[in-house]
């Protein structure tokens, strides 16, 4: 069925359960997973817009955004070797929907799994715009957990 | 885990393929299978007062393709050794997949991206996009 599943996450509730979801689909189904947390470009220079200068440096607010991936991407790693799924932790740079997509295609996921919202916003009840775009633009299958 | 999965079909090529795709899964999974197939109640309307098509008839017409569609669900689930129940019913094809899903309680709905009207230029379908609005559960779009 499916033998590569991207799980993208940005270590929000949501996405933990797209997590959840994901390393159990992988277990029955003997799937790969790819667990990818993309660092937004636009966190990164904001963060610097406002922060440089203020008692933090260029370098310290990267290096804190480095680990905060590192984490997110080692504690889903962490979820899924724990049930017995081979996990290959990813972090990329970048805008996240573009990012999830092109890992997607170079690693040859055939399922990407999102959260309906990240961290970005709840609005109850539609869809937020990572999600949108993966779903818009996706060559592959692609399921939405809330 | 995903016990039972709701799979959506327009009788459409396009749906084919995301049915396939919702009962190899479930075989994959040991899950049941929900064949729903919605009569656009939007399309019986338009037929009646733009086409002056009989009403009665529109409805027997879409109503029979229904049939025809999740028939062809049930065949794959009983060849794939999947369990599988349909339902044919009208209204508004993404308000009813939600309210089905609710109400049947399922775990996962499967759907096409695009459906018959196959308006390519979107980028993801209107009722796909409806369900991923509302629904309460998770949602797998096949391209």
């Amino acid at each position: 069925m499916y033998r590569k599943i991207l799980i993208a996450t940005d270590g929000s509730e949501v996405s933990k359960a797209a997590e959840r979801g994901g390393m159990k689909l992988a277990k029955s189904l003997g799937s790969e997973v790819v667990v990818l947390n993309v660092i937004n470009e636009m966190a990164i220079s904001k963060a610097i817009a406002a922060l440089v200068g203020r008692g933090f440096t260029e370098e310290d607010l990267r290096r804190t955004l480095k680990d905060s991936a590192e984490e997110i991407v080692m504690e889903a790693t962490k979820m899924g070797e724990d049930s017995g799924v081979r996990v290959d932790p990813l972090i990329r740079e970048g805008d996240p929907a573009l990012r999830i997509l092109e890992t997607a295609a170079i690693e040859g996921a055939d399922l990407i799994l999102v959260g309906c919202h990240g961290e970005g916003g709840i609005t109850s009840n539609l869809i937020g715009s990572v999600a949108q775009k993966v779903l818009n633009w996706s060559e592959t299958t692609v399921m939405v957990v809330r | 885990m995903y016990d039972r999965i709701l799979v959506a079909t327009d009788g459409s090529a396009k749906s084919k393929v995301a049915v396939q795709q919702g009962v190899d899964l479930a075989k994959a999974i040991g899950a049941k299978v929900l064949g729903v197939y919605i009569v656009n109640e939007v399309v019986v309307a338009s037929a009646v007062r733009q086409l002056g098509a009989d009403k009665k008839d529109i409805e027997a017409k879409l109503q029979a393709s229904g049939e025809k569609a999740v028939a062809e669900i049930k065949k794959m689930a009983d060849e794939a050794g999947v369990s599988a129940e349909t339902m044919v019913k009208s209204g508004a094809p993404a308000n009813m997949i939600v309210d089905i899903a609710r109400t049947e309680e399922v775990d996962l709905i499967v759907m096409g991206s695009h459906g018959e009207s196959g308006v390519t230029k979107l980028l993801i379908g209107s009722v796909v996009q409806k369900v991923l609005y509302w629904a309460t559960c998770p949602v797998l779009v096949v391209r």
